[in-house]
C-alpha cells in the first residue's frame, strides 16, 4: 500500500470515528428527550400519581388531606390499590359508654 | 336533607342532627372546634347530596341516570370521586358491591326516599319487579360504566356515560365517603373527630384516651343500651350493613335494600347484620355490604381481606373474624368454620 493510500485510509477511519461519536451522542440526546417528553405527558394526563400509594393504611399522623374538592378536603381512600384498606389496628373491647351507634340505616 | 340541632354549639364537643332520614353524629376531642367542624360537615353533606342523591331530580346522579343511552353527562370532581370509589369497591369485592344496581332497586319499588316508600306501601303500584330487577341487573355491571375523570385543573369536567336501561345507585359508598371526607377535613386542624352518618363511622386525628367507643347493633337508631357490642377504634372507619333496616313491602313480600348484583334481588344469605372496620369508612362499608351479599362465604372472605368483622346471623348468633374482639358471652364466639356452601337466591 502506497503512503498516499495509507493516508486516505487513515483519514477515512478518522471520519468514521467522528461519525460514530456523532451517532452515539444523537442516541443519548434522543433517549433523554424521549424521557423528558414521557414524563411531561404522564404528568399532564388524568390519574397521574405524584408518589406511590402506600400498600398499608396510614396512621393518623400519616394521613394527610388531599387537594380541595367541593370545598372540603378529601381523604385518600386507597383508590387504585388492589385491596380494601386494612385498619391500623383491630377494634378492642371497651366498657366505656359508646359515643355513637353503628347499625344498619 | 334537613339539618337541625346546630344551635349553641360553642363549648360543646358533640352535635347530632337528621340527614337523609338518618341520624348524623359529630363528636370532637376539642370543644372549641365544634362550630367550624359542624359547618364543614354540613357543607360536605350538602355537596354529596347534590352529587349523589338518587331521589333528588336535579342531582348529578339523577342527571347521569336520566342520560343513560345518550351522550356522556358532565359531572363534578366530587361525583367523579364518588363513582370512582363505587367502581373500586366493585372491583375489590368481586362485584358483590355494584353501583349499577340502581335500575334493579327501582324495579323493586325503591324509587323514592325510604320514608315515602314505607308510607306509601299500600299505594305502590305492583309490577313484575323481581323478574325485571333481575334482567336489569344482568344487563348492567360495573364494566358498562364509561367514566372520563376529566382534567379539573385545566377546567375540563369529567363525564359519565351509561348504556340505555342502566341506572346507578351509590348508596353503598357515597354516604361513607362523605363521612371520610368530612372527618379528614375536620381533623386537618389537629382535632380528633368522629363522624357518624346513619351508622357509617369515620374517625380521624388524635383519638381520645381508649379510642372512640362505638356500639354495633342491627339498627343505628337503636339505643346504645340495646343488644350488641361496644368496641373502640382509633383510626379509619367502621360500618355496619343490615338487612333489618331500610325495608319495604311489595306485593306482600318484605324487601331490603342490599341487592345481590348477580340476581338483582335482595341478598338472602345467612347474615342479618355485619360490622367491619377498615382503613377508611368507605372501605368498611364496601366490605360489610359485600359480606351480606356473599352469605356463607362472607366470614372466609373477610378473614382473607384481614378485615376485623362481627357477623350476626338471622338467629342473632354473633361470630368474630379478623381480630374483632369477643365478649366471651354466649352470644359471641370466634368464627372457625367457613365450609358451608353459599346460599342460592330465593325469590
Amino acid at each position: 500500500m502506497t503512503p498516499q493510500r495509507q493516508h486516505r485510509v487513515r483519514a477515512r477511519d478518522a471520519r468514521l470515528g467522528q461519525l460514530r461519536q456523532v451517532t452515539r451522542w444523537v442516541g443519548y440526546a434522543s433517549a433523554a428527550l424521549a424521557g423528558l417528553l414521557a414524563a411531561g405527558f404522564a404528568a399532564a394526563v388524568p390519574g397521574h400519581a405524584t408518589a406511590p400509594t402506600a400498600p398499608t393504611a396510614p396512621t393518623p399522623q400519616q394521613q394527610r388531606p388531599t387537594p380541595q374538592v367541593g370545598g372540603v378536603t378529601s381523604p385518600d381512600t386507597g383508590s387504585g390499590s388492589g385491596q380494601l384498606q386494612q385498619p391500623v389496628a383491630p377494634p378492642t373491647y371497651t366498657p366505656a359508654p359508646p359515643v355513637v351507634v353503628s347499625g344498619g340505616s | 336533607m334537613t339539618v337541625a340541632g346546630s344551635q349553641q354549639l360553642a363549648g360543646r364537643t358533640r352535635a347530632t342532627f337528621s340527614v337523609w332520614g338518618m341520624t348524623a353524629v359529630l363528636q370532637l376531642t376539642d370543644a372549641g372546634a365544634l362550630p367550624r367542624a359542624h359547618a364543614l360537615l354540613r357543607a360536605e353533606l350538602a355537596a354529596m347530596d347534590a352529587a349523589a342523591n338518587r331521589f333528588l331530580p336535579d342531582s348529578e346522579l339523577s342527571r347521569v341516570n336520566a342520560g343513560a343511552g345518550g351522550p356522556p353527562t358532565p359531572v363534578s370532581p366530587l361525583f367523579v370521586q364518588a363513582l370512582k370509589e363505587a367502581l373500586r369497591a366493585a372491583a375489590l369485592t368481586g362485584g358483590a358491591v355494584d353501583p349499577t344496581v340502581g335500575g334493579a332497586l327501582i324495579e323493586l319499588g325503591y324509587d323514592r326516599d325510604i320514608g315515602q316508600l314505607r308510607a306509601g306501601n299500600a299505594e305502590h303500584p305492583g309490577n313484575e319487579g323481581g323478574r325485571r330487577a333481575h334482567l336489569t341487573a344482568v344487563a348492567g355491571g360495573p364494566g358498562c360504566v364509561r367514566l372520563d375523570p376529566g382534567r379539573p385543573a385545566l377546567g375540563q369536567p369529567g363525564s359519565v356515560a351509561l348504556p340505555a336501561g342502566v341506572a346507578l345507585d351509590l348508596g353503598a359508598t357515597a354516604k361513607a365517603l362523605a363521612a371520610d371526607r368530612a372527618a379528614y377535613a375536620i381533623a386537618a386542624d389537629g382535632c380528633g373527630v368522629l363522624v357518624g352518618i346513619g351508622g357509617d363511622v369515620a374517625v380521624a386525628g388524635p383519638p381520645p384516651p381508649g379510642g372512640w367507643a362505638i356500639r354495633v347493633t342491627d339498627d343505628h337508631d337503636e339505643p346504645a343500651a340495646g343488644p350488641g357490642q361496644t368496641v373502640a377504634i382509633t383510626a379509619g372507619g367502621l360500618a355496619t350493613s343490615s338487612i333489618t333496616t331500610r325495608t319495604w313491602r311489595q306485593r306482600g313480600r318484605s324487601l331490603h335494600h342490599i341487592l345481590d348484583p348477580a340476581t338483582g334481588l335482595p341478598a338472602v344469605g345467612r347474615w342479618r347484620t355485619i360490622s367491619v372496620t377498615a382503613g377508611s369508612c368507605v372501605d368498611a362499608n364496601a366490605a360489610s355490604t359485600a359480606a351480606i351479599v356473599l352469605g356463607a362465604a362472607a366470614a372466609g372472605w373477610l378473614s382473607r381481606q384481614q378485615l376485623p368483622a362481627r357477623l350476626v346471623d338471622r338467629g342473632g348468633r354473633a361470630v368474630a373474624v379478623g381480630g374483632w374482639p369477643t365478649e366471651g358471652g354466649p352470644d359471641d364466639c370466634e368464627f372457625s368454620d367457613d365450609s358451608a356452601a353459599p346460599e342460592s337466591a330465593r325469590w
